[in-house]
């Protein structure tokens, strides 16, 4: 049974990125212009988006950052690994294309670049390799391991700590910085989202979860005239014609460019369906093709 | 350099697999439920929902904030 409901409209997508990214940020009240507010909690929600050194400014947690946790303090992440399951079924990384902080800054970064350099495909499995990486870290050296020195905090969490209260470490500022121009440089010669492509643990989890996601893209193939608009214009570098594959399905971040670029209407990024074919429906099929 | 190739192709035939929706579908509803699960677990096992370093602040002091 196919939902009825197929699309999701792609031009929503900035306002709910802008929305996601003060939802993230709310934290800020904490330290309004009459003095610091304590009582405002910082709970442990966990959110869907990758919210790099910016705890203090954050009132949910990254799903890195408490996975980290979790593993220094020698307890099972029994919680973020549900959650994370959660999200990946349900949405899937259309939360890296839709509402991840980091996300939006990518894309105004994207904006810049120059896109003249394509990296080889096999540095798609660096995101794993951090994926392991960031808890084997954890596990070794009792830090927060990725979130110290891996990510790039400056634009998210140590610029805005230094405009607003001015109590930052500035070795941490420029090491941050130091790392932020090593992505920056890297996407300005390929894309705005490589850090996404190519390096994002967060990514990396839910890709594998995300791979059942119950939001995908639709391809119609009927109407398709083989134009190639759409592989331009992905973010991911994916050929959305083959929305089927193994390597969509896990890295498609469902932003919908392909869908809005498409002349005649072929891709929509909607939701994929819930329940197996009925009986039915396999026996047409069936019939259909003996027929054919 | 044959292994190289070897495993380039097998990754290349992996990535452009087609999986059925069939699977998909009973693997999604499979993982939903484990998903809620881990959740309560976690509820369960200990107190999961509180992390004593973020709730308090010591990560960010940690960091010269």
């Amino acid at each position: 049974m196919v939902s009825p409901i197929r699309i999701i409209d792609p031009r929503f997508r900035l306002p709910a990125q802008v929305i996601s990214f003060g939802v993230h940020r709310l934290g800020i009240f904490r330290k309004l212009p009459d003095g610091w507010h304590a009582e405002i909690p910082r709970t442990s929600v966990i959110t869907c988006g990758l919210n790099c050194q910016a705890c203090e400014l954050a009132w949910m947690g990254c799903p890195m950052g408490m996975t980290q946790r979790y593993i220094i303090d020698n307890r099972f992440p029994f919680y973020v690994l549900g959650v994370l399951m959660l999200i990946g079924v349900t949405i899937g990384r259309w939360a890296c294309g839709w509402l991840c902080p980091m996300g939006l800054v990518l894309d105004l970064v994207n904006k810049g670049c120059k896109h003249k350099y394509e990296p080889p495909e096999w540095m798609r499995y660096i995101k794993y390799i951090y994926l392991v990486g960031l808890a084997v870290l954890a596990a070794l050296t009792g830090t927060i391991f990725f979130c110290r020195y891996l990510c790039f905090g400056a634009i998210l969490g140590i610029i805005p700590y230094w405009l607003t209260w001015q109590t930052v470490s500035f070795v941490w500022l420029f090491y941050h910085l130091g790392v932020f121009s090593f992505y920056l440089t890297f996407s300005y010669f390929t894309h705005g989202r490589a850090w996404c492509r190519y390096f994002c643990p967060l990514g990396a989890a839910l890709s594998i979860t995300g791979f059942f996601s119950m939001i995908r893209t639709h391809y119609n193939w009927v109407w398709c005239t083989k134009c190639e608009a759409c592989k331009k214009v992905c973010p991911m570098g994916l050929d959305p014609m083959k929305s089927a594959t193994v390597k969509n399905r896990l890295e498609c971040i469902k932003c919908g460019r392909c869908a809005k670029k498409c002349p005649n209407k072929c891709l929509t990024v909607g939701p994929a369906p819930l329940f197996t074919p009925g009986k039915t429906e396999k026996v047409t099929k069936r019939v259909r093709a003996k027929g054919e | 350099m044959e292994f190289k190739k070897w495993i380039s192709t097998q990754a290349a035939r992996f990535r452009s697999l087609q999986v059925s929706d069939d699977v998909i579908i009973r693997v999604r509803w499979f993982l939903l439920f484990m998903g809620i699960l881990a959740v309560y677990l976690g509820f369960q096992a200990g107190d999961d929902w509180y992390v004593k370093e973020f709730a308090t602040y010591d990560w960010a002091r940690g960091m010269g904030y």
